[in-house]
């Protein structure tokens, strides 16, 4: 969270090894998000890609 | 606690509010855009800040911040999406915000635009903590929202039993005679508490519909056209299964975990199948080679579908690029000074905020059903969405033909010439 403070990819489950961008800084959208639950390392919800 | 914050000021611009609010002024200076209607669309109407105490498992009580930014309603009811993240604030729920009334004015529909959320990280709450904070934040908005005034929906981290759980709170409030006046409260529901069919598909289908429009615009046959796409979720997927029905050949995937190549085509519905068996990952699919994702933009091909996240297209691969068109089913894939190398090329790009529409429009016909006491067959809602993408893509080539524009522009410009016309037309109050 520190180093990604505006950006949704702090809690995305493809966070560490994601190649669809390396300025993960400011993303407020994208449709890989998935997010990350630490103790089964699983998504447990996953982004609804409407956007709306 | 409620509080509503209305202000004339202008709002500090950061990231996205500051992209978005780029994009209007661009767009209000080629229309030389009435400025008293300017500093009304500058600012959001009503921005609501709600803490609320919820009881926790443990029997710990906390207390949430909730925010829901409702930027402007001319056209009709403020529509947007509520999401569940540590980083949800003020400026992204504003930047958010009005980038709906762009769409849904783009899109024809008698929407408004508006975004909220709720600061926190999902993981970290149970099923039914999630539930008892989606209720109590929902009670807290009270009647700032309603079927007729704000309608949110699914976004990042909230889905459609998150829409169910707003949906029957806002229901209990209300007198017995009143509740099933209000299923279209919210949509994104699931289908048997109210959602549409075809919601899943919604975008996918209208990324797929404008590729169509623009092939049929310069008499281009789609058959054994090459495209490649970027990010395989419902959005990418569904675009590539229209495609191929089509005839068009989809010979590269990148995602999260790499990207995929297959000159002679990859079967969609198999990738879909391998990656749902391979935790989501398209990596291994044996019907296509793994490629440097480097690569990927550089790829020969016909039709570019970026469907994954911002800034994507840039200075740095732009000039690479050997498709014909990019069609952005993701929002912001391609960045300005990327846009003007595309342009001078001679590449066409559908911009996402006509591309992508196919979402909100499935999300108005959801609200129109239950408004109506109506259920729509499957083909009926595709039918009906092929036909207001169709409105909404043949009036920005329009506008790009007489106003000499680019597609995003033109798409701008339409945006907000419909709202002028409302403020024209009805005034200022008093």
């Amino acid at each position: 969270m520190n180093q990604f403070k505006r950006s949704l990819c702090s809690t995305c489950v493809h966070r560490s090894y994601c190649v669809l961008s390396s300025d993960r800084s400011n993303i407020n959208l994208c449709n890989e998000y998935r997010h990350h639950m630490d103790d089964k390392n699983e998504p447990t919800i996953v982004f609804s890609d409407e956007m709306y | 606690m409620t509080t509503t914050l209305t202000s004339k000021k202008k709002q500090p611009k950061q990231g996205m509010l500051d992209n978005v609010m780029r994009q209007f002024n661009n767009a209000a200076d080629i229309i030389e855009l009435n400025t008293n209607i300017r500093k009304i669309l500058e600012v959001t109407n009503n921005e609501f800040v709600v803490h609320f105490p919820v009881r926790m498992d443990n029997g710990e009580v906390e207390i949430f911040t909730g925010y829901r930014v409702q930027h402007n309603n001319a056209l009709g009811p403020y529509k947007g999406g509520l999401r569940y993240h540590p980083t949800v604030d003020i400026d992204a729920a504003r930047a958010l915000a009005m980038w709906m009334t762009w769409k849904t004015s783009l899109a024809g529909l008698p929407y408004g635009g508006a975004k909220g959320g709720i600061q926190l990280d999902p993981t970290k709450y149970s099923q039914d903590e999630l539930q008892r904070i989606t209720r109590r934040f929902t009670y807290a908005l009270g009647d700032n929202i309603g079927p007729e005034l704000d309608i949110p929906a699914p976004d990042v981290n909230t889905n459609p039993q998150t829409m169910a759980w707003i949906l029957d709170t806002y229901m209990s409030t209300k007198s017995p005679n009143e509740r099933s006046k209000n299923l279209h409260v919210v949509t994104g529901k699931p289908i048997g508490t109210g959602g549409s069919e075809g919601r899943d598909r919604a975008t996918g289908y209208g990324v797929f519909l404008t590729i169509k429009f623009w092939a049929e615009h310069n008499t281009i046959d789609l058959k054994n056209k090459t495209f490649i796409v970027q990010g395989f979720g419902n959005v990418g997927y569904w675009a590539s299964h229209f495609l191929k029905k089509e005839g068009a050949i989809l010979i590269a995937v990148q995602d999260a975990y790499g990207s995929i190549h297959n000159h002679e085509g990859i079967s969609p519905e198999k990738l879909l199948d391998y990656a749902k068996a391979n935790k989501g990952s398209i990596s291994g699919f044996a019907g296509a080679n793994v490629i440097d994702n480097a690569e990927f933009f550089g790829l020969d091909c016909d039709i570019c579908i970026p469907a994954a996240l911002g800034n994507q297209v840039t200075v740095d691969n732009a000039h690479d690029i050997k498709a014909r068109l990019i069609a952005e089913g993701a929002n912001g894939p391609t960045d300005v000074k990327a846009e003007e190398i595309l342009l001078k090329r001679g590449i066409d790009i559908i911009p996402d905020i006509l591309c992508n529409s196919g979402g909100v429009i499935g999300s108005y016909f959801e609200w129109l059903q239950n408004r109506n006491g109506e259920i729509w067959q499957l083909d009926e809602v595709l039918e009906k969405l092929e036909r207001k993408m169709r409105e909404s893509f043949n009036k920005v080539m329009y506008k790009t033909k007489t106003k000499n524009l680019d597609m995003r522009t033109a798409a701008f410009v339409i945006a907000i010439e419909r709202l002028e016309e409302t403020y024209v037309q009805r005034g200022i109050f008093p």
